[in-house]
């Protein structure tokens, strides 16, 4: 009998692990909350269940009606894609003492690897560097010893959640002064958003690159890289625009980079799709930040330059099978970039735009890539991420990329809703972002 | 397989008989039979929806909170039958838990939308009721 996974998640992200699991012969189980009755992903699997009303809440994080959708449908596996439970130990946990296979690292590894202290204990276990900071203020007793801590390591100085995540919970502190009070600040917005009030401070880098590394492993321990993603074109922390490889990294310090990966990922002998993510100064330093145990939006890029399929090793990877790849079939074959196609008005500081997508035209060819959940007639839930689409354009070197992007967004029509997709045409324009040296504080120049 | 009853017959009686799964054994030969809940039938289930709009406007719903197998109450229930409030109409059962469907209030079973051992899913409608006056 065909196993069956059920897919914990909604959007572009569920699409594609379904037909990632289609393609490799699975039955598949879509989830849906009452506001994605009429959402793509539901149709495309071959069963569906709605587990919830619009919250998410409710819905797409309700744990409890997620492993019972998995019991009655059968289920063997359970994909969480990104976002939402993708990251929860406790339901990694749970799905396992349900004798449901969680697509993804064990619990330990994730709430090893989730925990950016955690995590950051580990990097410097494997010799991995790492920015300077503070322990962690865990209630308003420890803030006296951070704030000691805070004035020896010099300022400026970022205030980060330990469970945040995707920008969440950061905020930057330039001076002493204003040390005590954005630290209680913080704390507040912390137990608010991750129901715990963990922060700490680390050393702010100014306008640094941030590159991460794709890593893939398996449960024989055999652990490769995927190369780098360059992913510092972000607007509030959150990114716009990524892709492979980085533009301004040379041989040596791309190679410098994915031992680094390696190290921290073969010494937590880690298995699954994951990420670890680096910031980059002026001078070529890297320093990692977190790992992401979980496929990620952008894992297209890497798929296009390398020629693989992330989505299907994390499956089989699962199932207990062996890597498919080995390192040294892994070279740069082209050169991707993914833009991020939001339904938000950037005249209107990107606020959220909603409605029914009247028309829709999207662009193909060579090297062009959708992926998305949205049709003509799809009408945009205001519930969930403005992220409707996303476009991945690939060619062998990076001006081919750039003249190609430019055909495909001036091709893409979406009529109905607001989308930035005018926005990245005029971004083609820009000097710092056609030769490759724009950095995370780069949008904040140009608005 | 040559059996007995013809399997179109069978069907037939396990429609009739809102059974969902057989198991057979004629002589050395075994055949399992499993009818498909009709909970992913896309489909059927906004058409359903549509038509339920249609019916009675001032009609309620006792509606699913759970996802899993229904179960018909010991003490059966018919349609048009009075219920009181708090009253077991059914049960939902995943996994080992049964979650019982109760009343909210004294009512009339207008209508029995569900079958016994079928899949509800969050929001499948399984009575109209009428308030009682």
């Amino acid at each position: 009998m065909k196993r069956k996974i059920l897919i914990a998640n909604r959007g572009e992200i569920a699409v594609r692990i379904i037909r990632a699991a289609k393609e490799l012969g699975y039955k598949t189980c879509a989830v849906y909350s009452e506001a994605d009755k009429t959402s793509a992903h539901r149709f495309l699997a071959d069963e569906s269940v709605c587990i919830g009303p619009a919250n998410p809440a409710k819905s797409y994080l309700n744990i409890h009606n997620i492993i019972s959708a998995a019991k009655v449908f059968e289920a063997d596996a359970i994909h969480p894609g990104y976002g939402f439970l993708a990251e929860n130990a406790d339901f990694a946990r749970l799905c396992e003492k349900n004798n449901i296979n969680f697509i993804g690292p064990s619990a330990e590894l994730i709430e090893i690897m989730g925990d950016k202290n955690q995590g950051k204990i580990r990097a410097k276990q494997y010799g991995v560097p790492l920015i300077e900071g503070t322990s962690v203020a865990k209630s308003s007793k420890d803030i006296d010893k951070v704030v000691k801590e805070a004035n020896k390591i010099g300022y400026p100085l970022i205030v980060k959640a330990s469970y945040g995540g995707g920008g969440k919970g950061m905020r930057i502190i330039r001076s002493k002064k204003e040390v005590e009070r954005n630290l209680r600040i913080a704390m507040e917005e912390s137990s608010k958003a991750f129901d715990a009030p963990d922060v700490y401070l680390e050393k702010y880098i100014e306008n640094p690159k941030h590159i991460e590394v794709q890593i893939l492993g398996d449960k024989r321990n055999n652990i490769i890289h995927l190369l780098d993603r360059d992913c510092s074109m972000q607007r509030n922390h959150q990114k716009m625009i990524e892709e492979a490889v980085s533009p301004t990294l040379n041989q040596h310090d791309r190679n410098r980079l994915h031992n680094y990966a390696l190290k921290i990922a073969k010494g937590v002998k880690y298995y699954s799709a994951g990420t670890i993510e680096f910031l980059m100064d002026n001078d070529k330093n890297f320093y990692f930040i977190e790992m992401n145990t979980r496929i990620q939006v952008e894992h297209p890029v890497s798929e296009q330059v390398t020629d693989t399929d992330i989505l299907k090793e994390q499956i089989e990877i699962a199932f207990g099978k062996t890597l498919s790849i080995k390192q040294k079939d892994i070279e740069i074959k082209n050169h991707s970039i993914e833009f991020r196609i939001n339904a938000e008005n950037p005249d209107f500081n990107f606020a959220p735009s909603s409605g029914t997508i009247e028309a829709l035209y999207i662009p193909g060819g060579k090297g062009i890539r959708v992926d998305t959940h949205v049709f003509a007639g799809y009408e945009i839930p205001e519930y969930y991420d403005s992220m409707i689409a996303k476009l991945i354009v690939s060619a062998p070197t990076r001006d081919d990329v750039l003249n190609k992007a430019r055909v495909a967004l001036s091709e893409f029509s979406i009529e109905g809703i607001d989308t930035n997709i005018d926005f990245y045409l005029s971004l083609l324009d820009n000097k710092t972002f056609k030769n490759g040296t724009y950095t995370t504080g780069f949008f904040n120049t140009i608005i | 397989m040559n059996f007995p009853l013809g399997i179109e017959k069978l069907l037939q009686l396990m429609k009739d008989n809102k059974i969902f799964q057989v198991k057979l054994k004629h002589e050395d030969q075994e055949i399992e039979i499993r009818r498909k809940r009709n909970l992913n039938s896309n489909t059927e289930l906004i058409k359903n929806e549509d038509s339920s709009n249609n019916v009675e406007d001032n009609s309620n719903y006792i509606i699913s909170e759970h996802i899993g197998v229904y179960f018909e109450s010991e003490k059966s229930i018919d349609e048009g039958s009075t219920v009181k409030k708090d009253q077991v109409l059914g049960y939902v059962e995943t996994g080992n838990i049964k979650y019982p469907i109760k009343a909210e209030n004294n009512c009339v079973i207008k209508k029995i939308l569900v079958e016994h051992n079928e899949i509800v899913e969050y929001g499948s409608k399984l009575f109209i009721i009428n308030g009682e006056s």
